[in-house]
Parts: structure tokens; C-alpha cells; sequence
């Protein structure tokens, strides 16, 4: 997993980037909750420079869907 | 703990949050200016039936911190719902994951619902995360369906919902990946 996205997350909820696992899933990492999941979508946005669609923001669930977020790439539901 | 509220449960902190803007802006709701009398007359029209308004307490201090409110279609067995935390050193603990829990097995095993929604009014972040972590899924976005209440142009609604038998496989996977003596513990 690229870095940008684990150093994101671990920023966000000051963890070390080697505490954010491949599959970190969503409030399945230490201090992912509610207030720190406003937070990632907060820093993400602020990333890269755009608001998150209302598509968008209900499909961050994972470290990967970061990665894919701050990459630009839309996941398979949004293309269908 | 939740339990059903009644008119004299209705304290100054139930009416504050009735009367806070931070509050009723995650709800896309203005403030009411509620006193005791309106905040006692809203309890009342609950009926313990198919409206229920359940008061969210501390366990340790059995203070008064939210409430739940569920809306209960008995022909389409559908119930939507709705859960605010009042008290805001309460938020981001973790209090709506754990008592939808609780909500969840009243309406599926109690009353025999099929299906549980919630809807999130605009970019209320923390909400959506509530809802996702508990199982339920997105339906559809309206997007700019409803006027913003605070501050210019419009809001988008996010609508939830979660099936019995999604809940039921949550539950089982859940169970599956615990400890051996815990699954012991809870049968």
C-alpha cells in the first residue's frame, strides 16, 4: 500500500504508520471512530484540494479506499 | 442503559439539546426555544407502541445523555430510527455504536422487524460513520433535497438501511471470530 494514504491515516489518529495495517478497515484502528472519521475526511479533502462527492464520502471504509481517493480513481459501484 | 422516557424524565439538559444550534444543525433542524412544557408534551406523543422515545443513560451515573427515537411501520415490519447524544462530552465515545446495538435486537428479536433505516442529513460525518460501522448499508443519496436550515443552498440526505438477515450474518461472524470462552460465556 502506497504511503501517502497510512501516513494520512496515521496522522489523523496519531498513530505510527507501521500501526496501520493493509486491510485497516473502517473503526477497526485505534481512534477510527466517529470524531476521527470527520477528521480523515477533513484531511483527505484538504489533500486534495476538493470536497468529497456524497458518493464519495459513504465509500471510504478502508485504508485502501483512501489510497484510492487521494489517487482519484473511482471504485467499481461508482462506474456502474 | 435505554429505557423508555416519560414526562418526568424531561431535565434541562433533555431541553438544551432541543435548544442547541450545534445539535440541531447535524439534524439540518432549527432550534426549538422548547421550555418544559413543549419538551414534556414532545415525550407524550410516544406511544410505546409503534413511537418509541428511549432516554440513553451513563451506566455509572444513570445521567440522562441522549435518546433514541424509532418509528415503527407494523405492516411493512419496517422501523426508522433516529439517535442523538445530547451531552457533548459523550461524543465520540463510541455511545450510538453501542446502543444501536441494543436497538437493533429490540426491533428485529422484539418486534419482529425486517428492516431498520436512518437517514443523515447533510455532511454529518460522524453520523454516516455511526451507521456504517453498524452494519448498515447506503441506499441512495438525495442529493440537494433539502433546504439547508443552517446557512445557504441545500442539503443532501443519506439514506441507510440494514435487513434482519445482514444483521443476523453480523451477528454470527461476530461470534465465529470471538474467543472460545467468551462464546461460552454469552450462550
Amino acid at each position: 500500500m502506497p504511503d501517502r494514504a497510512r501516513a494520512l491515516m496515521a496522522e489523523t489518529f496519531g498513530a505510527a504508520p507501521e500501526d496501520i495495517p493493509d486491510d485497516a478497515g473502517l473503526g477497526a484502528v485505534a481512534g477510527w471512530d466517529s470524531l476521527g472519521h470527520m477528521r480523515l475526511v477533513l484531511n483527505l479533502e484538504a489533500a486534495i484540494g476538493r470536497t468529497l462527492t456524497p458518493e464519495e464520502v459513504v465509500s471510504l471504509d478502508s485504508l485502501a479506499d483512501l489510497q484510492r481517493l487521494l489517487t482519484g480513481k473511482h471504485s467499481p459501484s461508482e462506474l456502474a | 442503559m435505554i429505557a423508555s422516557l416519560t414526562s418526568t424524565d424531561v431535565d434541562e439538559g433533555y431541553i438544551r439539546w432541543w435548544n442547541d444550534p450545534e445539535i440541531q444543525q447535524g439534524l439540518n433542524q432549527p432550534v426549538r426555544h422548547w421550555g418544559f412544557e413543549q419538551a414534556r408534551t414532545h415525550v407524550a406523543r410516544f406511544d410505546d407502541h409503534n413511537r418509541f422515545h428511549l432516554g440513553i443513560r451513563c451506566r455509572r451515573t444513570t445521567r440522562l445523555v441522549g435518546f433514541i427515537s424509532l418509528f415503527v411501520e407494523p405492516r411493512a415490519r419496517v422501523a426508522s430510527t433516529n439517535i442523538v447524544i445530547g451531552e457533548k462530552e459523550y461524543w465520540g465515545r463510541g455511545v450510538p455504536l453501542e446502543v444501536r446495538g441494543r436497538m437493533l435486537q429490540f426491533l428485529f428479536r422484539r418486534l419482529g422487524v425486517e428492516k431498520v433505516k436512518g437517514t443523515v442529513y447533510g455532511r454529518n460525518l460522524p453520523s454516516i460513520f455511526n451507521y456504517k460501522a453498524a452494519g448498515f448499508r447506503c441506499e441512495g443519496i438525495l442529493r440537494a433535497d433539502q433546504p439547508a436550515v443552517w446557512g445557504d443552498g441545500r442539503v443532501d440526505v443519506y439514506l441507510f438501511g440494514l435487513l434482519r438477515d445482514e444483521w443476523e450474518a453480523r451477528l454470527r461472524a461476530a461470534a465465529d471470530s470471538a474467543p472460545a470462552e467468551e462464546v461460552r460465556d454469552d450462550a
